[in-house]
């Protein structure tokens, strides 16, 4: 008797090593601290006074848990002692308690007011209950070893009976006071009992699974297999069907995973034949899948509690408990098979185990590196390149192709909890390349749609449900409908010296519903900056600030999800401003400012919505020029306004055709008919005495300049191009790769005379069904031609689309050798080198460069310089996306220093502290990641609910049934039968 | 076939031929009628307003979940059932003249029945699809509202119907 309960205990008594509470306790307590730590330094400022007081009753709670669990370490390997069952009672109380405390404290602790992007209260939970469940299961274990006086089957059955009687206690107490409401139980006493029952089951089921460990090896051979079978084959199977019903706490529903399970079942199942090699072997295998064990153990540890609920809601919940079952088995196994195969060494089995255990995760993990370096090419290549390096890809075009291909299967897949994100945060840094982007870098790199190629198939795929659970990331349909006007727009004056600052106060009216969205486009001049940004939020202004552009997108579009009051102002790709503001109740009025600054000598009117606005003028002298230099950075804004623009010489200068081919997988016309179409593009414009081909899909060659009428010359020169014919057309990519080849070259002669009185005018020749991918962003490139903003594309022979050639003058400046050419009326003068200090403008009528005439004064305030640099930063990083992996944050930085917005940030106003520091910790993700990542998936617009009343089938069916049942009720009641009347 | 059957019966499709064919002589009767007052009843039950949208039906914004109620939701069949059903059973227990009579009272009973049915319906229908949009995939939510229309709708009617039988009976069950 005393032997049977010695070898129960024999059971558990790997488990007492000392060295496990450091596991259990010590590191995941630091952990948790952690990360409390940073949830409270987020929330902080919302918290009220009790709030903070829990907080720091929660602080010294982890204190003392991660105290009490250290010194219990150490003092246990001082005397080299194993822990016992008061330390396990003391360590399971504690940490019950901390859990207990914590979830009652939940709603203090997290403010109502903040919202799940700020801080997920549901997640902070989860979190306490993953680091404090390993310690709560430890001492469990240990508790559930105790040894009684009882014979084993006695004790068995004893446990037994107590974990059905439990749920069956529970059952009846549920209907009891379901059925009967006088039962008024306090709320502390249902705790106080669901807490004590289950960690009694938890206890029992322990005990139990132990027992029967124990039972099954005395019975020898047949009883082990028959229990590992069980425990490791059936039950798991079991558990993942009950999972395709009810997908909790994650939807496991993949291949792999019934794979493995089986695999890991079957190695479990395998007895040992006695060879003490194919033991080993066999052992290692054991080893080999433990991960997969443990990873299911750790992710249902935190349900553990619920067992209770889910066998009393489900009869099949007990299964909820079966990897804590495997969990138990696969340790004994691995535990067992080292005491008998190793003989007592050490070093040799630890290392093979380790290693055979580290096998599933390293492949897993080289694998994601693998995807990461495949796709980083392909989507560098593609969202982040430098345009005039850059025109061949220099990886394998198929390796991309797979990658995305099994990206696309990873995201339409499931998605399990700490390996999803582990995945996420190796490849994407925890940021997620949206489905948009991945079907438009597949279609670049194979001509084709994703959807075509696409199998569905593949072992993480699951069976189309988790794309729908995925797909929950929606909006309201409502808040972009209703129109809210702009009753008024006000302009004063907000300080001068050497440049105007005026703020422009907005008063935004709701004339539609509740809840509807102020929006509108301002066009200003390309001098005009946005130095600030107020949003009356009650009755105080708010200051906006500046932050990342897609962060600021992101919140905004968080906050106005949540129904709150964001307020929003953004540079669009094409230039233009964007203002946002949101909720306006209806008939609401809301008012916002926006601060614009400009240098002296300009009086701009901006556009906002349709109505025009005008600033008024700056002060100091007319004909002033000012440039904002940036010393080391290289390059250079000179301000030129009207008054000093109109004395400067002006040219016209002459146009030359820039053909980009289309060599997309079978889409543009054959190499064999360019030549027929450039003729015809020509002839259209018989002044244009020069042209420039390009061939291009998501690589481009430059095939050569030749005169117009060299079609001799031009078809030779195309049959000879080696661009080989795939992938999609690129051709604004290539319209941009051209223009820096020209403004790089302006300085050369050509047959046409000097480079910069030539000016490129872009024809894209296509077919009709071309593979167009381009995701552009062209407004940092329609200044180094002014004359032409854009590009022309032509289908298939249609030239009618062309239109005319423009007839524009500009003026032509020059400073340190590098030339920047401006529209005649003067604005901005964008240099990529020099100074700024010896300016010269080019005299056509003489033929040469002469001095301006006029010195640049340096920009005032401290402000303004700062302004410039970071507009420059930006300039550079569109010209150049390459560059933005760093020259992002100091962008970022300066226009912060400077308060003065720039394409690559936004000003956002938030409504409190918490808000802000989640920005600034989504902003420093965002920095580190790639330019084409995103915080998440582009949200779905949530469908209207269609409220559809049940058909009349189904209607009738209820009348129907109605009658049955009531008069059913009746005769049975009452046994009456109808009189007849 | 007994007698009060027959009249019972006859008296059931008469209604049921004249409230069915009721929409095609006029249409408006599932905006004006029903889905207005199911609209402006579950507004004010959910604490949201209730717009009308330009196809004649309703939107209510309960809090993140957009719910249009159009003709498909006015519930406008089952009132004639309901109705049938108990034009049926009062005159499975009163002669025809005094049927007649009750004709319009068990309308306007039908027609109140029917709306707070529907009502109730739509509220649950909101909670439905918040709960469902939590824990279940998008497949399940229509069949889900379904079972919760189909629920409502029968316990609605057993009620009905048995306080009608109970109370129009005349002591006759």
């Amino acid at each position: 008797m005393e032997t049977d309960s010695a070898n129960r205990t024999a059971a558990a008594d790997g488990l007492k090593k000392s060295s496990f509470l450091l596991w259990v306790i010590t590191i995941p307590q630091a952990i948790l601290m952690f990360l409390n730590l940073g949830a409270y330094w987020v929330i902080k400022s919302e918290m009220i006074p009790e709030g903070r007081s829990a907080a720091m009753y929660v602080f010294l709670f982890q204190l003392l848990l991660f105290t009490c669990g250290t010194l219990l370490y150490a003092d246990l390997k001082r005397r080299n002692r194993a822990a016992n069952w008061i330390s396990a009672a003391l360590l399971l109380a504690l940490n019950i308690l901390y859990l207990w405390n914590f979830v009652s404290k939940a709603g203090i602790l997290v403010p109502s007011s903040t919202m799940p992007w700020v801080l997920d209260v549901g997640e902070v939970i989860y979190y306490q209950f993953i680091f404090v469940m390993p310690a709560v299961f430890y001492a469990a274990l240990l508790l559930s070893s105790f040894k009684t006086r009882l014979d084993t089957r006695i004790d068995t059955g004893v446990s037994l009976l107590l974990l059905v009687t439990i749920p069956v206690i529970w059952y009846v107490l549920f209907n009891l006071a379901f059925v009967n409401r006088s039962n008024d139980f306090s709320a502390t006493i249902v705790m106080i009992f669901i807490v004590v029952s289950t960690l009694a089951l938890l206890l029992l089921l322990l005990r139990i699974l132990l027992a029967i460990y124990m039972w099954a090896v005395k019975l020898g051979r047949i009883g082990t297999i028959v229990l590992t079978y069980f425990v490791g084959l059936i039950a798991p199977l079991g558990g993942l069907m009950l999972n395709s019903l009810i997908p909790f706490p994650a939807d496991f529903q993949a291949p792999a995973v019934y794979i493995l399970t089986v695999i890991n079942g079957i190695i479990l199942v395998i007895p040992q034949v006695g060879n003490k090699a194919a033991d080993r072997a066999l052992w290692l295998a054991r080893c080999l899948t433990f991960p997969f064990t443990l990873y299911f153990f750790l992710v249902f540890l935190p349900f553990l509690p619920l067992s209770l609920f889910a066998m009393i809601a489900a009869g099949t919940g007990f299964l909820i408990l079966a990897p804590t079952a495997l969990f138990i088995i696969h340790c004994r196994c691995i535990g067992d098979g080292y005491v008998k195969l190793w003989d007592g060494a050490k070093a040799v089995p630890i290392v093979l185990a380790v290693g055979a255990a580290l096998i599933i995760p390293a492949c897993f993990t080289v694998s994601a590196f693998i995807d990461k370096a495949s796709l980083s090419k392909a989507v560098n290549y593609v969202y982040s390149p430098d345009y005039v390096k850059q025109s061949i890809y220099n990886g394998s075009v198929d390796a991309a192709k797979n990658a995305l291909l099994k990206l696309h299967n990873y995201k339409e897949g499931i998605t399990v909890p700490f390996i999803s994100s582990y995945y996420n945060k190796i490849v994407f840094n925890g940021m997620v390349l949206q489905d948009s982007r991945v079907e438009n870098l597949y279609k670049i790199f194979s001509g084709e749609e994703l959807s075509k190629a696409w199998s569905g198939s593949g072992l993480l795929r699951a069976r189309g449900r988790a794309r729908d659970m995925r797909s929950r990331n929606r909006v309201m349909s409502s808040a972009k409908t209703s129109p809210v006007e702009m009753v008024s727009a006000e302009v004063s004056d907000a300080g001068s010296a050497g440049y105007a600052k005026k703020r422009v106060t907005i008063t935004m009216k709701n004339a539609g519903r509740e809840n509807s969205e102020f929006n509108a486009d301002i066009k200003v001049p390309p001098y005009v900056v946005i130095s600030g940004y107020w949003l009356k939020i009650g009755n105080e202004l708010v200051p906006g600030s500046i932050f990342e552009r897609k962060t600021a997108m992101w919140v905004y579009r968080m906050i106005r999800d949540s129904r709150r009051d964001p307020g929003l102002l953004i540079y669009k790709p094409d230039g233009t401003l964007n203002l946002s503001v949101y909720p306006f109740a209806t008939s609401e009025e809301r008012v916002t400012v926006i601060e614009f600054m400009y240098p002296s000598g300009f009086s701009p009117d901006i556009r906002m919505g349709d109505r025009d606005i005008s600033l008024g003028s700056a002060p100091d002298a007319e004909g002033s020029v000012s440039a904002a230099v940036t010393p080391g950075k290289g390059g250079f804004l000179l301000y030129i306004p009207r008054g000093c623009a109109k004395n400067l010489p002006v040219v016209r200068r002459k146009p030359y055709l820039h053909f980009i081919l289309d060599y997309s997988k079978g889409s543009g016309p054959q190499a064999a008919a360019y030549p027929e179409r450039i003729k015809e593009i020509c002839a259209r414009f018989p002044d244009v005495s020069s042209v420039s081909l390009t061939a291009a899909n998501f690589e481009f060659i430059d095939i050569g300049t030749f005169n117009a009428k060299d079609q001799e010359g031009i078809r030779k020169a195309i049959m000879a191009c080696s661009l080989q014919r795939r992938g999609a057309f690129l051709k604004e990519r290539a319209v941009k790769r051209s223009l820096l080849m020209y403004e790089a070259g302006m300085e050369a002669d050509t047959p046409d005379g000097r480079g910069f009185m030539r000016y490129p005018v872009f024809v894209a020749v296509t077919g009709k069904d071309a593979v167009s991918a381009d995701e552009g962003n062209f407004s940092g490139f329609s200044a180094i031609v002014p004359e032409e903003k854009g590009y022309h594309v032509t289908v298939t022979g249609d030239t009618a689309t062309l239109g005319a050639l423009s007839a524009d003058k500009v003026v032509v400046l020059r400073s340190a050798g590098t030339l920047a050419v401006c529209e005649e009326g003067g604005s901005v003068a964008y240099f990529g080198a020099g100074d700024g200090r010896e300016m010269e403008v080019y005299d056509g009528g003489k033929g040469e460069f002469r001095p301006l005439g006029v010195t640049p004064a340096k920009l005032p305030d401290e402000k303004y310089p700062l302004a410039a640099q970071a507009w420059l930063g930006n300039i550079r990083m569109e010209r150049n996306p390459s560059l933005a992996s760093g020259l992002l944050k100091e962008v970022v930085e300066l226009s912060k220093k400077s308060g003065v917005m720039v394409p690559a940030t936004a000003y956002i106003v938030v409504e409190n502290e918490s808000q802000k520091r989640r920005m600034e910790l989504k902003e420093k993700q965002k920095l580190k990641s790639s330019q084409a990542l995103s915080f998440d998936e582009n949200p779905e617009e949530i469908e209207p609910l269609e409220a559809s009343a049940p058909s009349f089938a189904v209607t009738a069916l209820c009348v129907f049934l109605s009658v049955v049942l009531v008069r059913k009720f009746r005769r049975k009641q009452h046994s009456l039968t109808l009189p007849r009347p | 076939m007994p007698g009060n059957t027959v009249r019972s019966a006859f008296i059931a499709a008469i209604a049921f031929v004249l409230l069915i064919s009721l929409p095609e002589i006029a249409p408006s009767v599932h905006g004006k009628l029903f889905c207005f007052s199911v609209a402006k009843a579950s507004s004010f039950f959910l604490g949201s307003p209730a717009e009308t949208l330009e196809d004649r039906s309703y939107r209510i914004d309960a809090d993140g979940v957009p719910v249009n109620v159009s003709e498909a939701c006015s519930a406008f069949r089952y009132f004639v059932l309901l109705y049938t059903l108990l034009m049926g059973t009062y005159a499975f227990y009163h002669p025809i003249r005094r049927a007649v009579r009750a004709a319009l009272p068990v309308l306007l009973l039908s027609y109140v029945i029917s709306v707070a049915a529907n009502t109730a319906r739509v509220i649950a229908s909101v909670y439905v699809y918040r709960i469902g949009a939590a824990m279940l995939p998008v497949n399940y939510e229509r069949a889900l509202h379904m079972c919760a229309g189909a629920a409502i709708f029968l316990t609605v009617t057993i009620m009905s119907f048995a306080v009608f039988e109970r109370r129009f009976s005349g002591g006759n069950r």
